[in-house]
């Protein structure tokens, strides 16, 4: 009885801690992350069905990096002024496409020591049973501006439903919520890897 | 049994109290207080919810309830709203430094309040009829150092309130919206020095 009892609280362990289970992010181990203090956020590129979603998780992002008080983050209005000046033909994909001249170019004018760039993988509402509920995923990176090397990359999927088969505990359902909890992660991954 | 009752109702005050509070997050940049009567502008909130005129309604409902507060000085929205046009100033979360310092001085302001709105919406759901879910999040610039020096972020659901039966939901998102902005405007009016 006890055997059963104990095989079935791994069970229901290990099924938390996979849905609780976050990335590994990637850390350029030459990078000095205690030099950001000031860095610049490109709107993210868009691979999901929602036209509206990278307005969403940009701004986001943005109020999360300032939440955490660790950093500085450019007035959004004179980087992408800035950005658009260095990058003349337009890039639909900066995640991919953003070149290390390019980032020290706009590093050096913008006055930043690191830009992020980034793209919404999913951002819907999922079909779980009987219920909906928000799926948001993420890859976000830091380029350093004074080598134009990638020097941070985090990749994240989560999903609203429960933490626990069954019970409800930890539930999201709104997409706003999901967002904010999404961003918020990313946010203090970047705080906890600058420490 | 008196105990038992006092300590059942107290573990639901502290759930449902947890339920109201946990979807709101707020910082302040800066150490010190900011001076009583300082000058407040509201710029139109950003709408990325794909719901019409839902930055309008917000934006509204902070200018309404900010006005009343007496711990800083709101410019009218309609000069705001002239400046914007006059100077061409279309996006209040794309502002650019320059556009700072116009605002500034044109509307005679220290600070400029503003943010996006996520969600703002409502769901159909079995039992409730409608459940309002709105997401919006805001800041507060310093006009001198241009710098953000409060941020906060307010996500909440209709039914999150719900006692039981539907008692205590709030079924409409302007309903939901205005509670939200009531508990925004009650933080930021915590900043300022009386």
């Amino acid at each position: 009885m006890k055997f059963l009892i104990g095989i079935s609280l791994m069970i229901f362990g290990a099924l938390a801690m996979i849905s609780c289970a976050g990335h590994r992010p990637y850390i350029n181990e030459e990078a000095d992350f205690g030099f950001y203090k000031r860095v610049g956020v490109m709107p993210f590129s868009n691979f999901s069905n929602d036209n509206n979603a990278t307005g969403k998780v940009t701004s986001s992002f943005v109020t999360e990096l300032l939440l955490t008080n660790s950093l500085e983050v450019a007035n959004m209005g004179d980087f992408e002024k800035i950005t658009r000046a260095i990058l003349k033909d337009s890039k639909s994909d900066l995640l991919g496409q953003l070149t290390s001249e390019e980032a020290i170019s706009i590093g050096r004018e913008a006055k930043v020591e690191g830009i992020f760039v980034g793209a919404v993988k999913d951002y819907g509402m999922v079909r779980s049973g009987q219920e909906e509920f928000p799926l948001v995923s993420l890859i976000i990176r830091l380029f350093d501006c004074q080598t134009g090397k990638i020097v941070w990359s985090y990749e994240i999927t989560r999903k609203g439903g429960p933490k626990f088969p069954i019970f409800s505990f930890g539930e999201t359902h709104t997409i706003g919520e999901m967002t904010a909890k999404v961003c918020r992660e990313t946010a203090l991954a970047f705080s906890k890897a600058t420490k | 049994m008196k105990l038992n009752i006092i300590r059942f109702l107290s573990l639901w005050l502290l759930v449902i109290m947890a339920g109201c509070t946990s979807n709101m997050v707020s910082k302040k940049r800066v150490e010190s207080s900011f001076p009583a009567s300082s000058r407040i502008a509201i710029l139109p909130f950003e709408n990325l919810s794909g719901k019409e005129k839902a930055g309008e309604k917000i934006t509204e409902y902070f200018q309404a309830i900010m006005t009343i507060e007496d711990k800083f000085i709101m410019t009218e929205y309609g000069s705001t709203h002239n400046i914007l046009r006059q100077f061409r100033i279309r996006s209040s979360t794309m502002l650019t430094d320059a556009q700072i310092d116009t605002l500034s001085s044109k509307l005679a302001i220290d600070f400029i309040f503003t943010g996006s709105i996520l969600e703002f919406d409502e769901y159909d759901n079995n039992y409730l009829g409608k459940i309002p879910q709105v997401s919006f999040n805001c800041r507060l610039i310093d006009c001198k150092t241009k710098k953000s020096v409060w941020v906060a972020v307010f996500n909440n659901s209709g039914d999150n309130g719900e006692l039981i039966f539907g008692i205590g939901a709030v079924r409409s998102a302007d309903g939901l919206a205005r509670r939200m902005v009531n508990i925004a405007v009650d933080q930021v009016s915590s900043l300022f020095k009386k």
